[in-house]
């Protein structure tokens, strides 16, 4: 599970998920974190994500746009579109922690290609697999130290 | 012989800026920025860098991967220069000498310029495509198994080929022309000297080709290390995965998808310092065995 504040929920269900995400840097002037406080809730509001999960097939980021799809029938018409959100919205576990690391594209990078060589035959699983836990291990600690760790 | 002069310094330098502007904006910031950046270590958002020194460097130089990478593009370089350079020739040499419909021929030769690196890499990745792909399906009759994108060699070899199909266009021209330019009296000399036609041709054209040849060299090098790029874009679609990758595709992947920039502008300073080292090498010991008329 993804790291969570106390204050939004004390109860986390299955985050993890794929995607892109949002990023509010620092540095910037009242008005204008004001301004992305505001472009937020515009994007989080009902009627953005009943309209995003509708048009697109991607799960809305709340409970309440969930409910509201719900109340206009999606799920009548549509009973898959409500699949992915009851399964995120299970209880969270030690199987579901995910994972969050630096350098992930690179990692990943690494990850096909030791998983190609497999695959042709290249190499062996474990050979591989160390492979990737050594490369793996050195892009997390020049992570580390792009964060003055 | 009449010399003409400018009456005032302040002018030609003022026709010279555009140039200086150009080059100084899109290739010596860059590179000096490239040069600046390969000794710190940036974090991925790019909002700290911490000074590293040659770190960046030694990495390189102990990576296995970026070797490997370093010995593919070694191996790429040399196959796409020579047979770009010879298949060229020969099509040069042959259309040289068809007298009817000549014209029709050197168009036909040519048209393959006129396409862009992604469009040739696409049109590569249609005809090695492993499960529709013309080539493959062939391969295929012949009892060969042909698979893009999943064995190392068989990606590497579509990337060669494709590669080397898009530059003989180029090469075909300027081998022509400089064909063409070989005075017609020292041919006929030639012709009542020796009857042989591959003698006369390894005797006298192929040295009096040696200036267009040089340049073509420097051209087709360049060509296979940088400009490839798009074709080896379009075959790998930026998921490289366990297939071959060129070095400065491998700048790519590491530094804009990767977010790691420091070990990318390392990288490409290492390329600079190559194509510097190329160039000076190529004009100091080749240069001087070929005789310009």
């Amino acid at each position: 599970m993804l790291p969570y504040w106390e204050a939004v929920t004390t109860e986390p269900t299955q985050t993890f998920i794929g995607g892109a995400a949002l990023f509010a840097m620092s540095g910037f002037e009242a008005d204008e974190n004001a301004a992305t406080a505001a472009f937020f809730d515009f994007l989080a509001s009902s009627d953005t994500q009943v309209l995003w999960h509708m048009e697109t097939g991607y799960v809305p980021i709340t409970t309440a746009a969930y409910e509201q799809a719900a109340e206009q029938g999606h799920y009548v018409e549509f009973p898959a579109a409500e699949v992915g959100i009851q399964q995120l919205s299970l209880e969270a576990g030690e199987w579901t922690r995910g994972y969050r690391m630096g350098f992930y594209v690179q990692i990943r990078d690494v990850m096909n290609r030791e998983y190609g060589r497999i695959l042709t035959g290249e190499t062996s699983v474990d050979d591989a697999f160390a492979i990737i836990e050594a490369e793996s291990n050195d892009l997390l600690a020049r992570f580390a130290a792009t964060q003055g760790g | 012989m009449k010399r003409a002069a400018f009456g005032h310094i302040g002018f030609p330098i003022l026709l010279l800026i555009p140039q200086i502007a150009i080059i100084g904006i899109f290739f010596y910031w860059p590179a000096g920025y490239a040069v600046h950046s390969s000794f710190f270590l940036q974090d991925p958002f790019g909002f700290t860098s911490t000074y590293v020194g040659m770190d960046n460097y030694t990495r390189l130089a102990t990576s296995s991967n970026y070797l490997d990478a370093a010995k593919f593009t070694l191996i790429f370089t040399i196959l796409v220069t020579f047979f770009a350079l010879a298949i060229a020739l020969l099509l040069a040499v042959k259309a040289d000498k068809v007298i009817r419909g000549a014209k029709s021929y050197r168009t036909l030769l040519m048209w393959v310029y006129a396409i862009a690196p992604p469009v040739a890499g696409l049109m590569g990745v249609m005809l090695f495509d492993q499960s529709r792909g013309n080539i493959t399906q062939l391969l295929g009759m012949m009892g060969i198994e042909y698979r893009l994108g999943v064995n190392y060699w068989d990606t590497a070899s579509a990337m060669i080929s494709v590669s080397i199909w898009k530059q003989i266009p180029v090469n075909f021209i300027f081998f022509l022309s400089g064909l063409q330019a070989i005075p017609r009296s020292v041919r006929e000399a030639a012709m009542i000297d020796n009857r042989s036609g591959t003698a006369r041709f390894w005797d006298i054209t192929f040295p009096l080709l040696a200036p267009t040849g040089f340049f073509l060299l420097i051209i087709n090098i360049t060509y296979s290390l940088f400009d490839t790029f798009g074709i080896v874009d379009t075959i790998v679609k930026s998921e490289p995965g366990n297939n071959p990758m060129t070095l400065v595709y491998r700048v790519f992947v590491d530094g804009f998808r990767g977010g790691d920039l420091g070990g990318s502008s390392a990288q490409s300073v290492v390329l600079m310092v190559l194509v510097l080292v190329l160039t000076i090498v190529q004009f100091r010991f080749l240069e001087r065995r070929i005789h310009y008329t």
